[in-house]
C-alpha cells in the first residue's frame, strides 16, 4: 500500500498543471523562507508584500512632514495626467492610502477636493508637491489636471 | 508574535465552540471535537468587538480579553455538566499505518508554506485592504470601529466598510493579542477544516483513498491560495458547510438538537458573507422535502424552514439594520444594491460562469482538475453503479443549489461579478468532497482494498511462510 501511495501521489503530482502548481506554490516556499528570515522586520516585510506603491505613499508621508502641513489633504491628478509625463502610477485608492500612510488623499471627482491643502504637480522634470492656499487655488490646479489630462 | 496571547484564543475558542457543541449536543470525538469547536469559537469571537462597541466601550487589550473570558465562561456555565471527561479515558491514541502516514506527511508539507506566509506577510486582498483592514488597524489605534477611516474619502471603498465585521473583529482582536498582521486564525481554521473534512472521508473510506481524496482538495490551487489570504469566502466556505452537514445529519438521526445547531451555524455563516442567505433559501425545499418524506407533521415541517431562515436573519438584520445604522456615520440601502433584471440574464450569468470559470476560461488554472475528478466519478457511479446512497444525493443537492445559485446573486445584486462568483463556488467542494466519500466507485474501491489488505493479513498469519528451523542436532550433524 506504502507503494502505491508514493506511486499516486508521483504520478499526481507530473500532471503538468500539479507539477508546476507544486514548484511555484509549494517549493518555492524552500527558498522563500531563506529569504524571509534576513528579512523579519515588520516594515520589510510589509515592503515585499505591498511594493513600490507602499514605498512611495511612505515616502510622500515623510515629505509632507517636513513641508509641515497642517491636516494635510492631497488632491491627486487622475491617472491620464501621469501617463501624459510617460509615467505610469497607480496611486491606492484614498483608504488604502491612508492605511499605508495615515495621509488623507482627494481625487479631482471628489466632493472634498476643494478643501484640499497640497497637490501633486508635474514641474521641471519631476512631480512635486505643492501648498495649496485657498479653493481658488485647487480651481487653478484642477484647470492644470483637466487641461493636460486631455 | 506574542505566543501566550495566541496560547490564550486557542483555548478559549476551543472552549467557547466546545461549550456550543455540548449546548446542542453534538457528541465528537476529541481531536475532532478540537478542531470542530475552535472553528465555531473563532467566528463566536468574531462577534465581540461588534458588542463592545454596543455597550459603548472603547476596544481595548482588557476590553476585549475580558468579552473574550465573559462569553466563553457564558456558553460553558450552564452545559458543564454535560461534559464527558471520561473519553479522554477512553482515547486510545492508534499510531495510523505507513501508507496513511505518507498522505499525512504530504498535507503536513503543504500546509507549512501557508502557515508561513499566513504568518510572515500582512494583508493584501484589495477588498480587505479597503476595508476590514483600514478599519481594525485604525480600530486598534483609536479604540473604536467608528475610526478615522470613515473620514477618509470613501470613494468605492464603501461596500468593503459595510461587509460584516467578522474579518475586522478577528483582525481587532488578533492584532492585539497576537500579532501586529493579524491573520492567524486562518491558518487554525485551515488545520482545523483539514483535520474535520479528513476525519469525515476516513470516516466511510479506506486511509489509502481518504489521502487521495483529501489530496485533490488539498491541492485546489485558488482554495490553497485562501489559506494565507484573508478574504471573506474560505470562511464562509466552512461554516456553510458545517451547516449544510448537519443538517442533513439531522435527516438520517431526527435529532432536532442538530437541525438547531446548523441553524446556528447558516447564522454564523451570513455573519461572514450576507448573501449566504440566499443559499440558506435555495437549501430550504431539500429539508422540507425531506421531513415531509420523512412522516414529519406539517406544522413542525413549516416552522422548521422558518426557523432556518429566521436564524440566519437574526445575524443579517444585527448587522445592517442595527449596528450599521447605529454605529456606523455611513449607512447602506439593501434596496438600492438589488438589481433584479430580465431572466434571460441569469441564463447568461450561467452561461459566463461555466464558460470563464467552471468548465473554460481559468477554469484549470483556478481549480486544477478538481471539478473534472468530480464530474468523472459521477459519470462512472452512473454508468457502471447506477445507485446513489442518500448522503451521495443529499450532497448533489448541495453541489447543485451552489451551481444555480451563484448566478442568481449576479442576476439579482449589483456586486456580485465573475471574481466574486469565483470564490464564492468554494461552498461546492467540501459538499463535492463528501460526494466522493459515498459515491459508489469509491465504496467500492475501499471495500476491495480492505479485503485485499485482510486477505493479505489473514494469509500472513494463517499460512505463514516457511522459516528454516535450524535444530541443535542438525547444526551438529553439519558440523
Amino acid at each position: 500500500m506504502l507503494a502505491a501511495g508514493i506511486l499516486v501521489i508521483t504520478i499526481y503530482f507530473k500532471l503538468d498543471f500539479y507539477n508546476s502548481w507544486m514548484d511555484e506554490r509549494i517549493l518555492a516556499f524552500n527558498e522563500e523562507i531563506y529569504d524571509h528570515m534576513d528579512r523579519m522586520s515588520y516594515e520589510e516585510r510589509k515592503k515585499i508584500r505591498w511594493g513600490g506603491i507602499y514605498t512611495a505613499t511612505t515616502g510622500i508621508r515623510e515629505h509632507i512632514k517636513s513641508l509641515k502641513i497642517k491636516d494635510p489633504l492631497i488632491l491627486l491628478p487622475p491617472p491620464s495626467y501621469y501617463q501624459r509625463f510617460g509615467q505610469s502610477i497607480s496611486i491606492p485608492e484614498p483608504v488604502v492610502f491612508y492605511y499605508y500612510s495615515g495621509l488623507k488623499t482627494t481625487t479631482v471627482d471628489s466632493k472634498d477636493k476643494y478643501k484640499a491643502n497640497c497637490c501633486i504637480i508635474f514641474e521641471g522634470k519631476n512631480f512635486v508637491f505643492e501648498k495649496l492656499k485657498d479653493s481658488a487655488d485647487v480651481a487653478r490646479v484642477l484647470n492644470i489636471y483637466k487641461s493636460i489630462a486631455k | 508574535m506574542n505566543l501566550p496571547g495566541l496560547l490564550f484564543l486557542i483555548v478559549t475558542q476551543f472552549l467557547a465552540g466546545r461549550g456550543i457543541l455540548a449546548m446542542f449536543k453534538v457528541k465528537l470525538r476529541p481531536l475532532i471535537s478540537f478542531a470542530v469547536s475552535s472553528i465555531i469559537g473563532i467566528v463566536v469571537f468574531s462577534l465581540l468587538p461588534m458588542l463592545i462597541e454596543m455597550f459603548h466601550m472603547p476596544i481595548t487589550k482588557s476590553n476585549v480579553i475580558i468579552f473574550i473570558c465573559a462569553a466563553t465562561l457564558l456558553l460553558n456555565i450552564f452545559v458543564i455538566k454535560r461534559y464527558d471527561f471520561g473519553v479522554f479515558k477512553q482515547m486510545k491514541i492508534k499510531f495510523p499505518p505507513i501508507y496513511e502516514l505518507l498522505f499525512i506527511v504530504l498535507f503536513i508539507a503543504l500546509a507549512v508554506p501557508s502557515l508561513w506566509r499566513c504568518y510572515y506577510y500582512p494583508p493584501n486582498a484589495r477588498d480587505v485592504m479597503s476595508g476590514p483592514e483600514a478599519l481594525a488597524e485604525y480600530a486598534v489605534k483609536e479604540h473604536t470601529i467608528n475610526n478615522s477611516v470613515w473620514s477618509v474619502n470613501l470613494l468605492e471603498s464603501t461596500p468593503n466598510l459595510l461587509k460584516p465585521p467578522f474579518i475586522t473583529d478577528l483582525q481587532i482582536i488578533y492584532k492585539l493579542l497576537v500579532h501586529p498582521f493579524g491573520q492567524v486564525w486562518l491558518s487554525i481554521m485551515y488545520i482545523c477544516f483539514s483535520v474535520w473534512l479528513y476525519s469525515l472521508v476516513r470516516e466511510k473510506l479506506h486511509p489509502f483513498l481518504t489521502g487521495i481524496v483529501m489530496l485533490f482538495f488539498l491541492t485546489i490551487p485558488e482554495v490553497y491560495g485562501y489559506t494565507y489570504i484573508i478574504l471573506w469566502d474560505y470562511s464562509n466556505m466552512i461554516l456553510f458547510f458545517i451547516g449544510f452537514y448537519y443538517i442533513y445529519q439531522y435527516i438520517v438521526t431526527k435529532e432536532y438538537n442538530l437541525f438547531l445547531f446548523s441553524c446556528l451555524m447558516y447564522g454564523l455563516a451570513t455573519f461572514i458573507r450576507l448573501d449566504t442567505l440566499v443559499f440558506i433559501a435555495l437549501s430550504a425545499p431539500l429539508l422540507a422535502y425531506h421531513m415531509w418524506k420523512g412522516k414529519e407533521p406539517f406544522l413542525r415541517i413549516g416552522y422548521s424552514v422558518v426557523l432556518m431562515g429566521a436564524i440566519p436573519f437574526i445575524f443579517y438584520y444585527v448587522w445592517v439594520n442595527i449596528f450599521v445604522k447605529n454605529y456606523l456615520p455611513v449607512g447602506i440601502d439593501v434596496g438600492e444594491q438589488l438589481n433584479p433584471q430580465p431572466l434571460s440574464i441569469y441564463f447568461d450569468w450561467l452561461s459566463g460562469m461555466n464558460s470563464q470559470l467552471l468548465f473554460g476560461g481559468d477554469n484549470i488554472a483556478l481549480y486544477g482538475y478538481f471539478i473534472y475528478i468530480f464530474l468523472l466519478i459521477l459519470v462512472i457511479d452512473i454508468i457502471f453503479f447506477r445507485r446513489f446512497s442518500k448522503e451521495a444525493i443529499f450532497m448533489l443537492f448541495g453541489i447543485a443549489i451552489i451551481y444555480f445559485g451563484m448566478p442568481l446573486l449576479s442576476y439579482l445584486t449589483t456586486w456580485f461579478n465573475i471574481t466574486t462568483a469565483k470564490r464564492g463556488f468554494f461552498k461546492m467542494f467540501p459538499m463535492m468532497i463528501l460526494y466522493m466519500r459515498s459515491s459508489a466507485l469509491f465504496t467500492k474501491l475501499s471495500q476491495l482494498i480492505t479485503t485485499f489488505e485482510f486477505h493479505t493479513l489473514q494469509e500472513a498469519t494463517i499460512k505463514p511462510k516457511p522459516q528454516p528451523v535450524k535444530h541443535a542436532n542438525t547444526i551438529k550433524k553439519k558440523k
